[in-house]
């Protein structure tokens, strides 16, 4: 006999419920174009099998929590803000990206995470805007407020490529729920992100195939974490192109929309 | 893979809450949306050592919350048929 959530079942209802859970994680992942971050929902990951060279795809909540977080009510607390007893307001701390420069940092929350967690986020393109600030026509100065042009990222020839990742399982003490939940790596901007992503000049740690198995399955040394943390991925390697700005609400997100009034990025290998 | 079924929503614990009926071969499951930050549920009928039908959540980890909407499910369906 096995157990399903708590329940005893046969081996024959465990098999097939696990094969459920295998075929709606393929559902889930090929289906949904955009996953927009502060919606903390589920993404496609590979994850390690514990003592093998060999992974599963799972669906992992995107936004790490850590374990001083016991509830799902602290996790909403922790990743909106809210309001203290004396009437401040308690800003929110945002644990979808993890900065590769500083995972191993002492006293780091996502120290034990990048030394013993690591996992890669399967993706097939990422978003990000970028600012342009028009000039005052009569002064010919740039005007205060930015124009913010969205762009969709992707590797050339690539369907899915993979970001560097990490995760911790992280627990409800009220509910039982277990839940894996990560954060995915960034570096400094490469060439065609620093266009792109102007206004932070930072873009996701992208791993070619050789780097993304060194991450998931090395046996490292943090100096080596840290540089593929930190890793950048080729400009010559990337495309980007404008999308809609209302991108997030449409039924195909990564359609090409241009602006006519936006200069081209400027491909610098 | 998916053929994409009903969509409708139902009222659990003072919100609206969606449920989106999915069907791939040989297996029809719910995905549930919450409006208040949950993060959605699937969730789906299976069967216990002693044969008994119950709802478990997919993948495993949520199962008090999957029997509480399990039944939020069927009763939509049966009012439907009346």
């Amino acid at each position: 006999m096995c157990y399903y959530n708590g329940v005893k079942v046969t081996r024959s209802e465990y098999i097939r419920l696990k094969s459920i859970e295998k075929a709606i994680a393929q559902y889930d992942f090929l289906s949904k174009p955009l996953h927009i971050g502060f919606e903390y929902g589920n993404v496609p990951v590979l994850k390690r099998k514990e003592g093998v060279e060999d992974f599963d795809i799972v669906n992992m909540e995107w936004g790490f929590l850590p374990g001083r977080i016991k509830t799902r009510e602290q996790a909403n607390k922790f990743r909106y803000g809210y309001k203290k007893e004396n009437g401040q307001f308690q800003p929110p701390i945002t644990t979808l990206n993890a900065v590769g420069e500083e995972l191993l940092f002492p006293n780091k929350m996502f120290r034990d995470s990048a030394l013993n967690r690591r996992c890669l986020f399967l993706s097939t393109g990422f978003y990000e805007w970028r600012h342009v600030f028009p000039r005052n026509k009569k002064t010919g100065q740039p005007l205060k407020t930015a124009v913010k042009y969205p762009y969709r990222i992707t590797v050339k020839d690539q369907e899915y490529f993979y970001i560097a990742g990490i995760y911790n399982l992280w627990s409800d003490i009220e509910t039982g729920e277990h839940v894996d939940t990560g954060a995915k790596v960034t570096t400094r901007a490469n060439n065609i992100m620093s266009q792109v992503h102007n206004s932070k000049e930072r873009m996701p740690t992208i791993l070619n195939e050789d780097l993304a198995w060194e991450w998931l399955f090395g046996n490292l040394k943090e100096e080596r974490i840290t540089e593929l943390a930190t890793y950048q991925f080729p400009t010559e390697q990337m495309e980007a192109y404008t999308i809609a700005k209302d991108f997030r609400e449409a039924l195909d997100p990564t359609a090409p929309f241009e602006y006519g009034d936006l200069d081209p990025i400027k491909l610098v290998a | 893979m998916g053929n994409q079924n009903e969509i409708f929503n139902i009222e659990y614990d003072n919100s609206t809450i969606t449920v989106e009926q999915i069907q791939i071969p040989g297996q029809t499951f719910f995905r549930v949306t919450f409006s208040n930050g949950t993060p959605p549920l699937t969730l789906l009928r299976a069967t216990d050592v002693n044969q008994a039908k119950f709802w478990t959540s997919v993948p495993e980890g949520r199962q008090q919350l999957a029997e509480r909407i399990g039944p939020l499910i069927e009763q939509y369906y049966r009012s439907k048929k009346k």
